[in-house]
């Protein structure tokens, strides 16, 4: 894409997700902050876009957004929330927190403009299916399943279990006591 | 030594079991006699263990008769302590030097055999019947009796001073025992303790001659010191030898109560008849003679020791005569009588007639422990009456006593042909040709003896009953046989036992070749004694008489019967004929018949002298025993009170106080630092975030 | 010109917020959108640098981070329901069990 969109789309999506990601953190609602969390969501899946990762935009949306901000969803109903308005909803620590992460952003801003040379060295030279083998490839989703299914399986494997291994802990923790 | 001998008799290889039966006798009686022994059996035990001591030495004497003269001289070694060595006289002749417990058998020792074992077993038979009434301490007495005998052989057998010494030791712990035998009765206790202790002073001195024996001879056993008697005696002079007899003569002071250790016997009396019997007439008090006979050789060659020997023994024979005049007790009596009659026969050593001494020995045995037999019987007829105030006419009731006790009263006054007659005659004869007044000294005290045995004899058993308390007349009866039965031996034996002894001058009799040579105890003991039959070659300055000067010996033999007969004479007098005689002569001599019925204040005498002193010492003693000494035992309980309660401080506070210290460090400090313990993991996160951005931070700047 | 710098600092933003979200609010719903807010930063960052490197690991990183998250926000939920269900509070400042 050109330059110039994507400075376009790159500073859209980056105010949308900030934004939402403050009115998240800031909503009394619960609702209001998870519904204002999928917002966030789908513009950090366009700033996937940009980078010209197609797939993992799409897992985002699909897994992130429409499965797990479904669970919160389902959990923020189950867990009744009358009476929450009354109470206070910040910590008493805030008054260290906000500076604290205020010094942190800095900090991470100022390593940021050092201007350091970002090259790191790998010994293993898999960038892409072009330099491994290469064919012509038809886009982000082979490149990504190629290498992950290849040079990455045990890793896939192991995350599939540990998938099974959170259903089931997930259903043992919530189910309901058997008296 | 051992010599070499030809067909002994099997039966003296066995002599050494002689002791043996009697210590046997003794312990199983004194482990088994209180429970499981019927007193049937305890005596039974007791009395056949002496007979069969008797028998074999019986058989003994007469297997050693039947060996030549120069044989008779057997040996046996029981057990080696320290092994054979040479060793050296002091002035180096070798000598071999062995301590073992042996026993020896010679002629010497065969005759206190027949007589320890004889009276001894005589005795055992008395006290069947005298101590039957006794309640639960039959077996002890009968142990006791055993125990003696042992250690009264093994001192008369034994071969060195050692063995010696432990029977003489025994035969005074024995004394003791049975002396103190009614020890709930503490005038019995008190006179145990007083014979033990008195013997032991002398003991003393027979050890410090024991000691110097060995210093010079390197020697203890008895054969070689006496051979090397005459060789030490030429080397080193009278002066030593002199020196060892004293010290052993000592022994003999304290062991046959002599003048100044005599003080024992008559209290002695407290214990039961038969052991007043057995050890204060038989055999006991007559160990010390037996000693001095022993030692003979050593004796001949220090003048000046058989001087001390004759005088101590014949002042001895006086003064308690005197005192037995006027005693009242019959025991007492015969205590002083036995104290007199043992300086005979110690009168008989100092002058050189070892052999006439040990004849006397035993015809002692015979009469005195007849006489005190006699005695016991005599106050079993009177249900424990002893005074003989109180007695009176009993030979009517009690014949069988009466004339068993004449024939013992007969013997010990000397009259012929008793055996008392032979031995004390004897004695006189050779006290005679040594020393004028010796004999004339001897020759009063065999008056008062004569007169003082008699003046018992008709208190006793003639006059009227009219002193006899009635209680005590209803009961009067004669002994059981196995009361009367051995006195009657006794007497027989009083009356003939005095013909082992016939002196060549004896009209008639000693015309007997067989009576004087071979059947004469003179020839018998004089291979073992000094000087052989008839004492040593010299004789004093003032012996009157020359050896064999038979006429002269004729006469004096006439002179002793007739002093025996007016001594006899006299105590009728006074006690038959005139009674009233006595009752004035005290009258008028009150004070000096009170200081003689005081056995002359001796004994407070000693008390004032030692008794009191050593008591004191024994008081500040028991004080320095409670205060310094158990000062010291509490004061170290009280120490280790005090050590315990400072530490027990310590442990409380100090150690204790360490570890609770660090327990309220730790308190103090949680106080401050478990405050980040808020649980809110919100203020665990900040933290995380601190940590993070503290890294970041060294990370930018540093 | 869109440099990697801008991506980071995105990152780095959405990430302080997502610190703040934790670190401030007492629902405990929130803190675990929170935590995910932070899980998003980061695949911003991976992806950011895999475009910049030209190289696929970032990507496939950020498969298997989103994997992560779904279980992990699946089990933190089973976690609060229990949570709820015995201590009836969804405030963080109400669970204190563990304090001293």
């Amino acid at each position: 894409m050109t330059t110039a969109l994507q400075i376009v789309l790159f500073y859209v999506f980056g105010a949308v997700s900030v934004i939402s990601a403050i009115l998240v953190i800031t909503r009394k609602n619960a609702v209001h902050s998870a519904l204002f969390l999928i917002l966030t969501l789908f513009s950090v899946a366009g700033i996937f876009l940009i980078n010209g990762a197609e797939f993992i935009a799409a897992v985002q949306v699909l897994v992130y957004a429409g499965g797990i901000m479904v669970l919160f969803l389902f959990v923020i109903l189950l867990v009744r929330l009358e009476g929450i308005e009354k109470q206070r909803d910040y910590q008493t620590q805030w008054w260290i927190a906000v500076p604290l992460a205020v010094i942190f952003i800095f900090m991470i801003g100022m390593m940021v403009q050092a201007d350091k040379d970002y090259a790191i060295k790998t010994d293993r030279q898999v960038v892409s299916i072009e330099t491994t083998t290469g064919q012509e490839v038809a886009g982000n989703v082979q490149e990504v399943g190629w290498i992950l299914f290849r040079d990455y399986l045990l890793p896939f494997e192991i995350a599939s279990v540990l998938l099974l291994m959170a259903m089931i802990a997930a259903i043992v923790l919530a189910r309901k006591e058997i008296d | 030594m051992h010599q070499e001998f030809h067909a002994i008799p099997a039966i003296l290889n066995y002599f050494w079991l002689i002791p043996f039966f009697p210590a046997l006798g003794s312990l199983v009686n004194g482990i088994f006699g209180r429970k499981y022994f019927s007193r049937r059996v305890i005596h039974l035990i007791a009395c056949g263990t002496v007979l069969i001591s008797l028998i074999l030495s019986i058989l003994c004497l007469s297997a050693l008769i039947g060996l030549p003269a120069e044989e008779r001289l057997i040996e046996k070694e029981i057990y080696t302590w320290i092994p054979e060595s040479t060793s050296h006289t002091r002035d180096g002749a070798t000598v071999i030097f062995k301590i073992a417990a042996g026993y020896q058998l010679d002629p010497l020792s065969a005759v206190m055999l027949i007589v320890v074992c004889g009276v001894g077993f005589l005795i055992h038979v008395y006290s069947i019947g005298y101590m039957a009434h006794e309640e639960g301490k039959y077996y002890r007495f009968f142990c006791y009796m055993n125990l003696f005998t042992f250690a009264m052989l093994t001192l008369v057998l034994g071969n060195n001073f050692l063995v010696m010494f432990v029977g003489w030791e025994g035969v005074g712990l024995c004394s003791y025992l049975l002396i103190g035998f009614w020890f709930k009765k503490k005038s019995a206790a008190d006179a145990g303790k007083k014979a033990f202790v008195v013997n032991r002073i002398g003991d003393l001195g027979f050890l410090m001659g024991m000691l110097t024996i060995f210093y010079y001879f390197g020697t203890l056993d008895l054969t070689e010191v006496m051979h090397n008697a005459h060789h030490i005696y030429t080397v080193f002079g009278a002066g030593i030898i002199t020196t060892i007899t004293l010290c052993l003569f000592v022994g003999a002071i304290g062991k046959s109560a002599q003048i100044p250790l005599y003080v024992w016997l008559p209290d002695a009396m407290e214990g039961p008849t038969p052991v007043s019997a057995l050890i204060h007439a038989a055999t006991m008090v007559t160990a010390g003679v037996y000693m001095v006979a022993r030692c003979s050789e050593l004796f001949v060659l220090a003048p000046i020791s058989m001087t001390v020997v004759a005088v101590v023994g014949v002042a001895t024979a006086l003064y308690s005569a005197s005192i037995g005049l006027v005693q009242n007790d019959i025991k007492r009596v015969l205590a002083y009588s036995t104290v007199s009659q043992l300086g005979y026969m110690f009168l008989a050593c100092g002058v050189g007639a070892f052999a006439v001494g040990i004849f006397h020995l035993m015809t002692h045995a015979f009469f005195k422990g007849l006489l005190f037999l006699g005695a016991g019987s005599v106050i079993h007829a009177m249900s424990g009456e002893q005074d003989i105030r109180y007695m009176g006419g009993l030979k009517k009731h009690i014949p069988r006593t009466y004339w068993t006790f004449l024939f013992a009263t007969f013997a010990i006054a000397g009259i012929f042909p008793f055996a008392g007659f032979f031995s004390k005659d004897e004695i006189l004869w050779k006290s005679f040709e040594h020393h004028f007044v010796l004999w004339l000294a001897g020759a009063i005290a065999a008056g008062m003896t004569a007169f003082y045995m008699f003046r018992l004899l008709f208190m006793t058993f003639w006059g009227s009953e009219e002193r006899i308390d009635p209680e005590k007349k209803k009961h009067i009866h004669e002994s059981p046989n196995s009361m009367t039965i051995p006195l009657v031996i006794l007497a027989i034996l009083s009356l003939i036992g005095g013909f082992v002894g016939v002196p060549h001058a004896l009209p008639l009799l000693g015309r007997i070749e067989f009576l004087t040579e071979k059947f004469n105890i003179n020839s018998w003991l004089a291979p073992v004694i000094a000087g052989g039959a008839h004492g040593p070659a010299g004789h004093g300055e003032l012996g009157v008489a020359h050896h064999g000067d038979w006429l002269l010996e004729v006469i004096m033999m006439g002179v002793s019967i007739a002093i025996a007969l007016i001594g006899i004479y006299l105590a009728y007098l006074f006690y038959i004929k005139k009674p009233e005689l006595p009752k004035k002569l005290a009258e008028n001599f009150r004070s000096l018949y009170q200081l003689v019925l005081e056995k002359y204040r001796v004994d407070e005498l000693y008390d004032f002298l030692f008794v009191n002193h050593i008591k004191w010492w024994c008081n500040a003693f028991i004080k320095v025993d409670n205060h310094v000494i158990d000062g010291a035992v509490n004061g170290s309980a009280w120490f280790t009170r005090l050590n315990s309660s400072i530490s027990i401080w310590y442990d409380t506070y100090i150690v204790d106080g360490l570890v609770n210290l660090i327990g309220w460090t730790v308190k103090i400090n949680s106080f401050i630092f478990r405050r980040c313990m808020t649980g809110y993991i919100q203020n665990y996160a900040l933290i995380i975030i601190f940590g993070v951005v503290a890294i970041t931070c060294i990370y930018l700047f540093f | 010109m869109v440099s990697l710098n801008h991506y980071l600092i995105l990152s780095a933003l959405l990430f302080t917020i997502g610190v703040i979200g934790v670190l401030i609010r007492r629902n405990v719903i929130i803190i675990l959108m929170s935590i995910e807010l932070m899980l998003n930063a980061v695949n911003i960052n991976l992806v950011a640098f895999s475009n910049h490197l030209d190289s696929m690991i970032g990507q496939i990183f950020t498969i298997f981070t989103i994997t992560v998250a779904a279980a992990e926000a699946a089990i933190g939920l089973a976690i609060l329901i229990a949570l709820y269900r015995n201590k009836k509070t969804v405030a963080v400042d109400e669970i204190d069990i563990m304090r001293w």
